[in-house]
């Protein structure tokens, strides 16, 4: 309780915080009035609800349901280094968002045909690996499979790239490099239903996921229907994935760190509060990514792929010397 | 009790079969058999993962394929040969999860249950590991962990697949030793798969054994002749 407590007030401060952050300088005292006093200072008001807002619950929500997709995997597959990004679930979402964008697919609509196509994407990459996890019974394999499965997509991207017209593959780089801007005012209510959907599904599954930690044979037989469930969760990652690939495009490792972390924080395997746990900290490591954007967007920009990837990296290096 | 009715063991391919064969409640029953010769894929046949390939198997009188997946975890536990334990998760959370069963949607424990695990702990003596990680503690700790686990799951069969294959000559004891405790103690039927022979001779109440080449299940009662057991169905 004193961990979920010390992490809400965290992500509550920093939330604050990257609200004062960005082209316009705001201090804490206008993030107040726009907040809670319209009245009194319109223009900060203007600019939290059309940018700030926007931009720092993304953020939080593309954290959050990046690692509950990562802690579905990780419990899924027994494997802790598994991830929706290793495991190629976000490349099957990119590569969906790049044939939609680049080949002129999106028939129904620019919004909805890019989150349906990276959902799909994302699904169609879920099912891959949950097949071949029936076969393949080594962790590192699946991984490896993931990973080219991953390279296979990023292949098809490049050659779909030498084919687009300029405008489009513009469109496509800048969604590559991964923003959390994309999401606008009037996106903001369906991407947080999405996400928080998605969340709450897998608050059914906290049983099954207890349970399968101690592998599919010992969950079924303490009752777990495990076909269904073994769906049910790549349903609910690709929701989660392929939603936020959508609209913020990939984001790497977050899905992957931050369930390790939080295991290291709360010393358990009860899911219900692994799941509050990896919400917390999630949205809490992009808010931060996000204000360490902010904080040098006018000397360097950084993509957050790039930033997520240069924290990741090392500590998915330790958990492995940690752990194999 | 359960009751095997003429069945014929196998995944596709029949490896062997039994005649007629009731198994009491309140009795240790081993099973051996040379590798290979079937003795986890009866498991899974009485846990209902595989089906028989011919006949009926039921437990307290109801045929197990009938039976649905929730009602047949509380009527059945399973300790498997090897577990080698999960990062975070506690002997107290592990022995928990035999509650599952009984637990609502968020596996929440009931004061009930915390009764239960409280009583498995202390009738096994975990109480000084009980808060340790599963990974943090011996072989022969662990496996008596699984057995709690399978005590708080509170079925009347409980199915141990080779429990001592990992464990060295004391633990091995002490694990028997228990099982059969268990069995008179709280009247459960318990059934237990091993290469131990000699050691599990002196705890079975009866023994199955599986002669591979025959393709058929026998059973022997005590007094057991260890040698024309071990020549009729190894060599």
């Amino acid at each position: 309780m004193l961990r979920t407590g010390v992490l809400i007030l965290l992500v509550m401060s920093f939330f604050v915080i990257d609200l004062t952050l960005g082209s316009v300088q705001l201090g804490l005292s206008d993030v107040f009035d726009g907040l809670f006093a319209y009245d009194k200072n319109p223009e900060a008001q203007m600019v939290l609800s059309n940018f700030r807002l926007p931009r720092v619950i993304t953020a939080f929500l593309a954290g959050a349901g990046l690692s509950v997709a990562g802690l579905l995997m990780q419990t899924l597959f027994q494997n802790p280094l598994a991830g929706p990004y290793v495991l190629g679930i976000n490349s099957g979402a990119s590569m969906m968002v790049a044939i939609s964008t680049m080949l002129g697919f999106s028939v129904i609509g620019s919004d909805v045909g890019l989150v349906m196509s990276a959902l799909v994407g994302a699904l169609g990459a879920g099912l891959f690996i949950l097949f071949c996890s029936i076969y393949v019974r080594s962790k590192i394999s699946l991984l490896l499979i993931g990973v080219m499965f991953g390279s296979f997509a990023g292949a098809l991207v490049n050659v779909i790239q030498s084919y687009s017209n300029p405008d489009d593959l513009k469109v496509f780089m800048l969604w590559s490099f991964g923003s959390l801007q994309n999401v606008s005012n009037d996106q903001i209510g369906i991407f947080t239903l999405i996400v928080l959907l998605g969340i709450l599904l897998t608050v059914l599954v906290v049983k099954p996921l207890d349970l399968l930690v101690l592998g599919e044979h010992q969950a079924s037989i303490l009752g777990v229907k495990i076909k269904r469930v073994r769906l049910l969760i790549i349903f609910i990652t690709a929701i989660l994935v392929g939603t936020i690939t959508a609209f913020c495009g990939p984001i790497a490792f977050v899905g992957l760190i931050i369930p390790n972390i939080v295991k290291m924080l709360y010393h358990t395997n009860n899911h219900l509060q692994l799941l509050i746990g990896v919400v917390l900290c999630g949205g809490f490591l992009v808010i931060l990514c996000d204000i360490v954007m902010q904080l040098f967007i006018d000397t360097i920009h950084l993509p957050l792929n790039a930033l997520t990837a240069i924290v990741g990296a090392p500590v998915v290096v330790w958990i492995i010397i940690r752990r194999f | 009790m359960i009751e095997l009715k003429n069945i014929s063991v196998g995944f596709k391919e029949e490896l062997f079969t039994s005649k007629e064969l009731v198994l009491s409640k309140g009795s240790m029953i081993v099973l051996v058999g040379p590798n290979g010769s079937g003795k986890t894929t009866l498991f899974n046949t009485i846990l209902g993962q595989v089906q028989p390939l011919a006949g009926q198997i039921t437990v307290n009188g109801r045929d197990i394929n009938s039976l649905k997946i929730h009602d047949r975890s509380s009527l059945i536990g399973f300790v498997p040969s090897r577990f080698t334990g999960v990062d975070h998760l506690s002997v107290r959370e592990l022995i928990a999860m035999g509650r599952a069963p009984y637990t609502n949607m968020l596996n929440r424990l009931k004061p009930e249950d915390h009764e239960i695990i409280d009583r498995v702990i202390q009738e096994l003596e975990l109480e000084h590991i009980q808060f340790k990680s599963s990974t943090e503690i011996s072989d022969g700790e662990r496996q008596i962990a699984m057995i709690g686990k399978v005590l708080a799951q509170k079925t009347s069969v409980i199915l141990l697949d080779e429990p001592t294959a990992f464990l060295d000559y004391s633990n091995r004891n002490k694990v028997l030793k228990l099982l059969k405790e268990l069995s008179e103690r709280d009247d459960k039927l318990i059934i237990v798969s091993s290469h131990d022979i000699e050691l599990c001779l002196k705890y079975a109440d009866k023994v199955l054994a599986i002669n591979k080449d025959e393709k058929r299940m026998m059973t022997f009662a005590p007094p057991y002749d260890n040698e024309k057991l071990i020549d009729q169905i190894f060599e």
